[in-house]
């Protein structure tokens, strides 16, 4: 079972009770995204369907649902993200993610997984080579051994080709609740890929990751699991070219990749930190 | 670990979203909608205490809080006011309140069961009422504006962008945010109700939490009172026409009677009456009848 605790500017932990969690996972949301909603269903059924043989794994999980403000650029968003992962992981600092109510806790982190949803996934990439690039300067191009470059990234419908959102498309499109009547009609225009752009921002992190990737291949936050819905229009749909191959998933749209149900397992199962184990889950 | 108790959590969380702060209260919001939402909120804080999220100890330290606003907004809007927004299981509820000595002492007929829903989801429904629970924007004006006021914002068109970009504080790009923050919260409300079927005991307990949670919260958009009707029907046919003959949205062949269908679909969850239709002529020709 998982406690909730909350952290600062709206985000939230839920903190494994059963045993002691070794695993942080990191959730970052999207553009107007939201630490609860966009995330829905993982945090009940992260404990009801968790408890179950072939997802027991999450019982040692502690699941951090950061929030930002995402009308922000997405450099200092980034810092900031890079400075809350560091509070985090691999031993929290409590008082720097004010982490309301917790009294003493006492963890270690093992592993790191740092799971992005659209603009959350650009985010984390940058927050990688923003680490890369500070962690060399300080230490003359030495990378260090045992930290955050070590996380598994797990990256649903990741936005690093970027997306165009302006007037009523984009009223529609922003919308949780309305966006899909616009992702299906886009899904079958050919115009839609008139909307898209490459920014420079966006081909600087892609151009970065892919030569560091390259250069380090043992560097595992540099290669990112990449999940699209088959029938996402808000983001191109590509994996680097360093990065395994991307997964579709059928009939799943840019906003529901990222939601498990009862009967859509997949994203409980696809944030698993262990590379190695393929969980089937009935969807 | 020793975390704060959920209650104790929960319940500062609740003061912090349901409690109004001075300056809200002093802005240019219909007073109405502050009186209503000061009930409203003992009304929540009462539902948080039946279903088992607050305890009697930390409902009973919010009540304290509440009471006295409490009070006066039942002395501001009178007998008439309160019949006016609320049905009378809840205005024979009120009366009980007004009267009890602690909050959990003052009980429904129908008791709800404190196992219908999962902890966490209930916590998430008191988030998402709470996010915008003195939102007022789309209710001060579906509701309370005048007929010359509500004329007024006519004289414009929304703006997609400025609606986007958050810059919309005045005129009808102000008040299609607030309609469209209003259809998100529509659409969150209905993802609940279906997390709440799927998971209760029984499909009556389930149902009855719903009917429950309608009658203290649907005053914000009564779609069975005709003006509030009429109102947001007519919001949604700028909403349409506004998409209808958007260039961008036409190349790319977007039929906004699917937007129509969503937004009926929507209003029959808000109100629970499946037959709920708004009955609007699709702009550019295409048209639908009721049900159809």
């Amino acid at each position: 079972m998982h406690a909730r605790v909350d952290l600062a500017k709206g985000g939230y932990g839920l903190m494994a009770t059963g045993v002691e969690a070794r695993v942080a996972a990191v959730f970052v949301h999207g553009f107007y995204g939201h630490p609860e909603k966009t995330w829905l269903q993982f945090q009940t059924l992260m404990d009801t369907v968790g408890s179950s043989d072939i997802l027991s794994w999450w019982a040692t999980y502690d699941a951090y649902f950061y929030s930002y403000d995402s009308t922000r650029q997405i450099g200092p968003n980034t810092a900031d993200l890079l400075d809350f992962i560091h509070a985090v992981f691999p031993v929290p600092n409590w008082s720097n993610i004010r982490a309301d109510g917790i009294e003493e806790l006492a963890r270690r982190y093992d592993s790191l997984v740092l799971i992005g949803h659209s603009e959350g996934a650009v985010m984390i990439r940058s927050a990688i080579l923003r680490h890369i690039q500070a962690s060399a300067q300080e230490r003359s191009a030495r990378l260090p051994r045992k930290d955050m470059l070590d996380a598994h990234l797990r990256l649903f419908a990741p936005a690093l080709w970027g997306a165009l959102i302006t007037g009523w498309k984009g009223v529609l499109l922003r919308s949780p609740i309305l966006g899909d009547l616009l992702e299906s009609c886009l899904y079958y225009s050919p115009a839609y890929q008139q909307l898209t752009r490459n920014s420079p921002f966006l081909n600087e992190v892609r151009q970065r990751t892919i030569e560091l990737a390259k250069k380090h291949p043992g560097i595992r936050a540099l290669r990112a699991k990449n999940v699209f819905g088959a029938v996402d229009t808000c983001v191109c749909m590509e994996a680097l070219e360093t990065d395994p191959p991307a997964v579709y998933e059928p009939e799943c749209t840019h906003a529901s990749i990222c939601k498990p149900r009862g009967d859509y397992l997949m994203p409980l199962a696809f944030v698993r930190h262990e590379d190695e184990t393929t969980v089937a889950v009935a969807s | 670990m020793k975390p704060r108790s959920q209650s104790r959590r929960e319940t500062e969380r609740f003061e912090l979203s349901f409690t109004p702060t001075r300056l809200e209260v002093a802005s240019n919001v219909h007073r109405t909608f502050h009186a209503l939402a000061d009930i409203q909120a003992t009304l929540w804080l009462h539902l948080g205490n039946e279903l088992g999220m607050f305890d009697d100890e930390d409902s009973g330290r919010v009540w304290n809080n509440l009471r006295e606003q409490f009070a006066g907004a039942l002395q501001y809007l009178g007998r008439a006011g309160i019949s006016r927004f609320f049905p009378d299981e809840v205005r024979a509820f009120i009366g009980q309140l007004q009267r009890a000595d602690s909050i959990a002492s003052a009980r429904y007929a129908q008791r709800l069961s404190t196992r219908i829903i999962d902890t966490r989801g209930l916590e998430m429904l008191f988030h998402e009422v709470g996010a915008q629970f003195r939102d007022a924007t789309l209710t001060q004006h579906v509701v309370f504006d005048t007929e010359a006021e509500w004329e007024d914002h006519f004289e414009e068109e929304p703006n997609a962008d400025a609606i986007l970009n958050g810059g919309a504080t005045t005129g009808m790009s102000a008040v299609f945010a607030g309609y469209l923050r209003f259809i998100e919260h529509m659409g969150a409300m209905a993802q609940f109700f279906r997390q709440l079927e799927e998971g209760a005991e029984s499909n009556f307990s389930a149902l009855e939490t719903e009917r429950r949670i309608r009658a203290i919260h649907n005053w914000r958009l009564d779609l069975h009172d005709t003006d509030t009707r009429a109102r947001f029907v007519h919001l949604t046919a700028t909403f349409l026409r506004n998409v209808a003959y958007d260039d961008e949205l036409a190349g790319l062949g977007f039929d906004p009677s699917s937007l129509l269908a969503r937004i009926e679909f929507l209003c029959a969850d808000w109100t629970g009456d499946s037959q709920f239709t708004i009955n609007l002529p699709i702009p550019g020709g295409r048209r639908r009848t009721a049900n159809g």
